[in-house]
């Protein structure tokens, strides 16, 4: 997935408008079509964000939906000071953070059919391989605690660079650095049998 | 954003993963669904509402206005600074006694009998509560636990037991002294999420905590914590590595000359505490 906001629209006239005119057009007019906009743009990694973070596909659509909403409720407090998408994603990060709270344990349990219908298009091994390697990394993840899986998320799957994340998230870049760090040696330890060589 | 693509066997692994999950979500869907739920909100009237002056700068725009705030802001400096020399620079204004700048308050400390007391009481209410204890906190004089439906995961030996003590103090001109506004002891066992809310916990003050903490070695310990106080209009935020057992002012406000601040103080309940 490209790390890049994606933009859409005929880019044969004037270049399309950044986020952030976005939102302080939304801001002068009120306009609706703009937040569509907006959230058509970020749509497909907001939801792999939270989607990674939650673990639960059907409560991944929900929580995507309310990240929309809840960024655009608060569209007022978003100054310019980081750029939309960062804002955005330390949104999502909380919503999916609250989501879990709510839900009341970060362990989630693997849901992943094993005869799933696209788990054959690129796997070698076949699909029941797939799947289990599938569900072994889902476990193991979910043993990592939110802001672990996190740090592990936005760096390695996501593409971002640590200080990236650190501002998504809020937190220093030397805290980053450590649950990166964290989360890798567990997963390594988890994973063990799938990363040798 | 910039992307960056690490590159060992994990990553290809994670990467894959997320791939194939990624193929099971029907897209289009999911957008028609925010784009509905946004309409909807939006008729409701419950998204914000257009501002009278933009709340986004655009800093690519010329700021035509640049030099005149320049101006205003070296006026600005100078009233300060004239004042500074005025009221307190001289020396010779009378003055409030000097308060204890620079020492935390006494109560902002984590004492050793207090640290070995939290250790015990850690350790006998986890298996008491089947190790679905997530936190103990202790704050206006109640004892508030969270214990969660199931086993909370780690429990292993590795994990640490933290007591975190925030404070919450007030220096008004004229004492001596800082006296206690609100203060928190928290026990939990390392990364433990803690989230504790007036609305959560039936406190009377309007308050939400959160908070989180690493021992990053023997010494040190990374916390990330949020304190609000309505009450106060106070918010304190801090996410950093402090020192094991010395408090640190992670917040200050001053308003009508009474400063608030927030001392942050985190210590490892080791087996020998």
């Amino acid at each position: 997935m490209p790390a890049t906001v994606q933009t859409t629209g005929d880019t044969s006239r004037a270049p399309s408008p950044s986020d952030e005119q976005l939102a302080a057009d939304y801001q002068r007019s009120g306009e609706t079509s703009v937040l569509e906009e907006l959230a058509r743009r970020h749509l497909p990694r907001v939801s792999s964000l939270v989607s990674q973070i939650v673990l639960d596909p059907a409560a991944a659509e929900d929580v995507t939906q309310e990240v929309f909403l809840r960024a655009f409720r608060q569209l007022g407090s978003f100054r310019g000071k980081s750029s939309f998408a960062t804002w955005l994603y330390r949104v999502a990060l909380n919503t999916a953070y609250s989501y879990l709270n709510r839900r009341g344990k970060s362990l989630v349990e693997y849901r992943g059919s094993l005869h799933g219908p696209d788990t054959s298009r690129t796997s070698p091994e076949g699909p029941v391989l797939e799947a289990e390697l599938d569900g072994e990394i889902q476990a193991a993840l979910a043993e990592l605690s939110p802001k672990l899986r996190a740090a592990i998320v936005l760096t390695s799957i996501q593409g971002l660079k640590a200080a990236e994340a650190a501002k998504i998230e809020g937190c220093n870049i030397a805290t980053m650095y450590w649950r990166i760090h964290q989360a890798r040696k567990l997963l390594h330890r988890r994973l063990e049998d799938y990363l040798s060589p | 954003m910039n992307e960056h693509k690490p590159t060992g066997r994990l990553d290809a692994l994670l990467r894959g993963w997320a791939e194939r999950r990624q193929r099971t979500t029907d897209s289009d869907a999911l957008e028609q669904r925010v784009i509905a739920a946004i309409g909807e909100e939006a008729s409701r009237g419950n998204l914000e509402a257009p501002r009278p002056s933009p709340a986004v700068v655009d800093r690519r725009r010329p700021t035509r206005y640049a030099p005149v705030w320049c101006a205003v802001g070296a006026v600005a400096v100078a009233v300060v600074v004239a004042c500074w020399l005025l009221i307190g620079g001289n020396g010779k204004a009378p003055g409030p006694p000097v308060p204890d700048k620079g020492l935390p308050p006494r109560f902002a400390w984590l004492e050793e009998s207090q640290l070995g007391e939290k250790g015990r009481l850690i350790r006998e209410l986890e298996p008491m509560f089947d190790h679905r204890l997530q936190w103990i906190a202790e704050t206006d004089g109640r004892v508030l636990l969270e214990v969660r439906d199931q086993a909370v995961d780690d429990p292993s030996q590795s994990s640490v037991p933290l007591a975190v003590r925030i404070v919450v103090v007030r220096r008004s001109p004229h004492q001596a002294q800082a006296t206690p506004v609100w203060a928190v002891d928290v026990v939990a066992r390392q990364e433990r999420v803690i989230r504790l809310s007036s609305e959560s916990a039936g406190l009377p003050e309007d308050v939400e905590l959160r908070l989180w903490a690493y021992p990053v070695d023997k010494e040190m310990v990374a916390v990330d914590s949020s304190l609000s106080l309505s009450g106060l209009a106070l918010d304190s935020k801090f996410s950093g590595v402090q020192k094991c057992g010395e408090p640190f002012a992670v917040h200050s406000v001053e308003r009508s000359g009474v400063k608030y601040e927030v001392f942050q103080t985190v210590a490892r309940l080791d087996e020998e505490t």
